[in-house]
Parts: C-alpha cells; sequence; structure tokens
C-alpha cells in the first residue's frame, strides 16, 4: 500500500545515544510501517537510533519510535536523507494498525 | 542570488540575518512587520519570506494565513530567535518551509535557504549533485573499485602468462646486450668481480667491469689462440687452440704458470666446481670431468644430452651448458651429466644469428658471450640473461 501526501510529513526525534544533542526536527518523505526515509538539517550518522514523534495525518500521535539509521546520505544543502529502519516495539505495532487505518479510509 | 525578504520585529536580528543572506550571495529585502513584509510580496517580488520571532510569538503563522491568499507557492522560512522543538514542528505543520534556531549565521541558513529558493510548490525536486564530501568519497568508491578491477585483470593476464611459460617449461628472461669493441669473442669467465672474454684474432683476454661492460683492463696472450676460460686454483685456464690448456697466473699480464696438452679433443666450454673441472667437445658432443692435477686428466666422460654444447657454466651448485643446437641453457646433474634437470630457452637466440661462445653466472643472473658475421665482418655481443625471482629462488634451493 501506498499513498502520497502534498506535504512531507514534520517529525521531531533525538538520539537516545547522545543525550547531550537537543531535540531536532525534520521531515518524513516517506512513511511504512518498517521505517521511514528523514530528511533533516541535523547531522545524523550512519548505526544511529532515533526516538521519533509526529503526528499522523487524522491527528493520530506517535511518541517514543524509536529506528534505527541503515543509511544516511547527505545532498548538496547539507541536510541528512536518513533511511531508518524500526526497532521492535509496541510503538511500531500502533504506527502498523494506525497506517493501515488511513489506508483503509482513503480508498 | 534571489530576493528574500527579511520580516523581524528586533532590530538586531534583523540586521544579523540580513549580514547572513547578503553572505550568502542574496539580496534582503527587510521589513520591520507584517503589514511592511506583505508590501514587499509586490514591491519586492521575493522568492522566499524569511520570518524571524521568538517561539511565544505567531507573527509567522500570521504570514502563513496571509500568504495563502497572496503568493501561496512563497515558501516562508522561520527562524527562531530561541531553539523550541516543539514551536519548530507547530510551524512546520502549519506550513513553514523550513525553521531554523539562532544562533544565526550563513552556514545555518544555507541549507534551508537554497533548498526554499529552489521549492516550486512540490517536495518533488530536480536532482542535485551530491555534497562534496559524497561526491569524493563516490569517486574515490569509484577510483578504488576501478584500480582494483585494474589490477586483478592484470593479475589475471601476468598469472596466466606465467603458467603459460611454466607449462612450456621456460621463463624466458629479459636480455641485456652490450656490443663488444672486438670481433672475435671465444670464452666467457667470471672471477666474482670482473667479466673476462677472450678473443682469439687479437690473442686478448679482456677484464669488464660488470655494470656497464666497459673494458677496464686486457692482457694478450702471444703465443696463444684462446677460447674457453675458467678460473680454477687460484688461476685462469685458457684453452688454446690447437688442443692445448694453458694455467696463467691472476697477474696484470696472466704470466704463463703451465701449458698442458688438452687429452681430448678441442675444448670450447670450461667450468670448475670446486673439485673438478668441466670441459665440453662440441666435434663429439662430449662433457669431460678432468681432475686439476698437471696433466688435466679426464676422470669421466659423458656424451652430451643436447645437440651441440657451445659453452660451460657452474652456478655453485649445478653445472650449466649452453647448447648451441636448441639455443637453450641446460642444467645438469652433477653426479651425472647426462641427466639434465631443467631447460632455459634464451629468447635473444631464437634468431640464428648469434652463435654462442661464451657462458658465465654471476651470481644472479647468466652472461653470455656470443659473435655473429655480417658483411663479412665478424661481430661480438655480451648478453645478460636475468632470472625470474622463482628460478632464482630455485637455483638457492639445495
Amino acid at each position: 500500500m501506498r499513498l502520497e501526501s502534498p506535504r512531507p510529513l514534520p517529525a521531531l526525534f533525538e538520539l537516545p545515544d547522545e543525550p547531550e544533542r537537543q531535540e531536532c526536527w525534520g521531515r518524513l518523505l516517506a512513511l511504512d510501517a518498517f521505517g521511514a526515509t528523514l530528511l533533516c538539517q541535523a547531522r545524523v550518522d550512519k548505526g544511529a537510533r532515533l526516538r521519533l514523534r509526529f503526528d499522523l495525518p487524522g491527528g493520530e500521535r506517535i511518541e517514543r519510535l524509536e529506528g534505527d539509521a541503515r543509511a544516511v546520505k547527505r545532498d548538496y544543502d547539507g541536510y541528512s536523507e536518513v533511511r531508518l529502519l524500526w526497532r521492535l516495539s509496541a510503538e511500531k505495532e500502533r504506527l502498523g494498525r494506525a497506517l493501515l487505518h488511513i489506508f483503509v479510509s482513503s480508498v | 542570488m534571489a530576493v528574500i525578504a527579511l520580516l523581524a520585529k528586533d532590530d538586531a536580528v534583523r540586521r544579523e540575518l540580513q549580514l547572513a543572506v547578503e553572505e550568502l550571495g542574496h539580496r534582503a529585502a527587510p521589513a520591520a512587520d507584517l503589514k511592511g513584509g506583505l508590501e514587499l510580496l509586490s514591491a519586492e517580488r521575493p522568492r522566499v519570506m524569511l520570518v524571524a520571532q521568538d517561539p511565544a510569538d505567531d507573527v509567522a503563522e500570521s504570514m502563513l494565513f496571509e500568504l495563502e491568499r497572496e503568493a501561496p507557492l512563497t515558501p516562508v522560512v522561520v527562524a527562531l530567535t530561541r531553539r523550541s522543538a516543539p514551536r519548530a514542528l507547530e510551524l512546520l505543520k502549519a506550513g513553514a518551509h523550513e525553521v531554523v534556531s539562532a544562533p544565526f549565521s550563513a552556514q545555518s541558513l544555507r541549507g534551508a535557504l537554497s533548498k526554499a529558493a529552489r521549492w516550486r510548490g512540490t517536495w518533488y525536486e530536480e536532482p542535485r549533485p551530491a555534497a562534496p564530501a559524497e561526491t569524493a568519497r563516490a569517486l574515490g568508491v569509484w577510483a578504488l573499485a576501478a584500480l582494483l578491477l585494474f589490477a586483478a585483470a592484470a593479475g589475471g593476464v601476468g598469472y596466466y602468462r606465467h603458467r603459460q611459460r611454466v607449462l612450456a617449461g621456460a621463463i624466458p628472461a629479459p636480455a641485456r646486450e652490450w656490443d663488444l669493441p672486438y670481433g672475435h669473442a671465444a670464452g666467457l669467465a667470471y672471477d666474482g668481480t670482473h667479466v673476462w672474454v677472450s678473443d682469439w684474432f687479437s690473442a686478448t683476454v679482456f677484464r669488464h667491469e660488470p655494470g656497464t661492460m666497459r673494458v677496464v683492463g686486457s692482457a694478450t696472450l702471444p703465443r696463444e689462440v684462446p677460447g674457453a676460460m675458467a678460473f680454477a686454483g687460484g688461476g685462469l685456464l685458457v684453452a688454446s687452440a690447437p688442443r692445448t690448456i694453458v694455467r696463467h697466473m691472476l697477474d696484470e699480464k696472466l704470466s704463463v704458470l703451465a701449458r698442458t696438452d688438452d687429452s681430448a679433443a678441442q675444448s670450447v666450454g670450461m667450468a670448475y666446481d670446486g673439485l673438478y673441472l668441466w670441459t665440453c667437445d662440441a666435434k663429439k658432443g662430449r662433457l669431460y670431468k678432468r681432475v686439476l692435477d698437471g696433466d688435466l686428466t679426464p676422470a669421466a666422460s659423458f656424451a652430451y644430452p643436447g645437440v651441440r654444447p657451445a659453452a660451460l657454466a657452474f652456478d655453485g651448485r649445478r653445472l650449466w651448458s649452453f647448447d648451441a643446437g636448441t639455443k637453450e641453457l641446460l642444467r645438469h646433474d652433477l653426479d651425472d651429466p647426462r641427466r639434465v634437470m631443467l631447460r632455459l630457452p634464451l629468447a635473444e637466440y631464437s634468431s640464428g644469428d648469434w652463435s654462442p661462445v661464451g657462458l658465465a653466472y654471476d651470481g644472479r643472473r647468466f652472461l653470455s658471450a656470443a659473435t655473429r658475421r655480417r658483411g663479412g665482418v665478424s661481430e661480438s655481443r655480451l648478453f645478460a640473461h636475468e632470472l625470474s625471482s622463482e628460478l632464482a629462488e630455485s637455483l638457492e634451493r639445495p
């Protein structure tokens, strides 16, 4: 299933392994039940663990969703495009159900 | 260069942002309030609206609301004077293109303004080259991959050729060659420091420096027709026609110590293995093993296992002969020289122009002397036959 949004989803994230870093923000260019692609100004290294918070279309809030940065590309503007893979958690299951719900209600 | 509308209530913040924007090569159109900012839309037609505000203010949301009606494709970048991630998220959700936070500098604004200036109302943007570091890394990876591929291909080809040569039983070595200033070379020997060559026509033995092969000394032997030579027993043995072997002192004149009638036929090759003197007879095709006594008594003789022996040499472990018939070096078993342990073809002789007359081993390569006749003139040449590392190692093995 694939849904497209006219505007990438804003998201906040923090790096649990680097508590000295402040909370950052970015946009989710792609989102599915297994992972996401995050575009952000903050520098993210490959292998980093991110904890995300964002609101799905419809208002459902996803919090403390953790993912691992499996691939990171730095674009010409200095932005990091991070391919995230969700870690197993109850929040991941909730995201999967929420996305399915959005898909079902939009078709 | 793009026109950036700059809306900031605070003068200091506005000046700071204006400097940063202009440092990036854009033109800043400043305004102090929302009304002034909206006037810029028609007056300046800005590519990007940069709005500075405290997280507690809502001027950015007001601007977004106005722009929705006036210029919906104008991206708004919000500059928060205090960092606040939750507020940034709110602004992004409200429609801000990007949110940056203090401290402001050209460096911190570059990416956001660059992306906003290229925004055309969709997040699908034309491809841009990767960051310089990424590009360099990618180029490096490709260069490394190409290098590895090239090295692997070269290694494969080299290994294939090596296998072919080994299968063919030969490892031809690149040869260096020197034309000699005399035309009738007849024998070759190496004493550990110099290369000695005899010239039968001038009845002279020449001493050459082994690196450049320049002549560094010579001695004339007026009563001899010198041919094959070998260092043995502290002197120089020279086979002289007809059928004589002459012992010389190693002084400047190569004074004669003794003359011995050669009981065998004319020796064309001579080598000393530390115990026995080995000579070869080209006409009969035989190898002679001689005791180094006054008569150079043959202790044994063997049929030559090649076609026509032309020269002999000793490498410290084995006896070698130059087969003029096959243009090969033959390594012999010292106990029974009829057993050939290795054949080494010499490509520089394959044309048949040159006839080998002498052979020596200088510890890392073979040297050979050869003559040829061209236009009624005889020429002499020295060849150095470098050995492959595998062969050199095999020679070192007992």
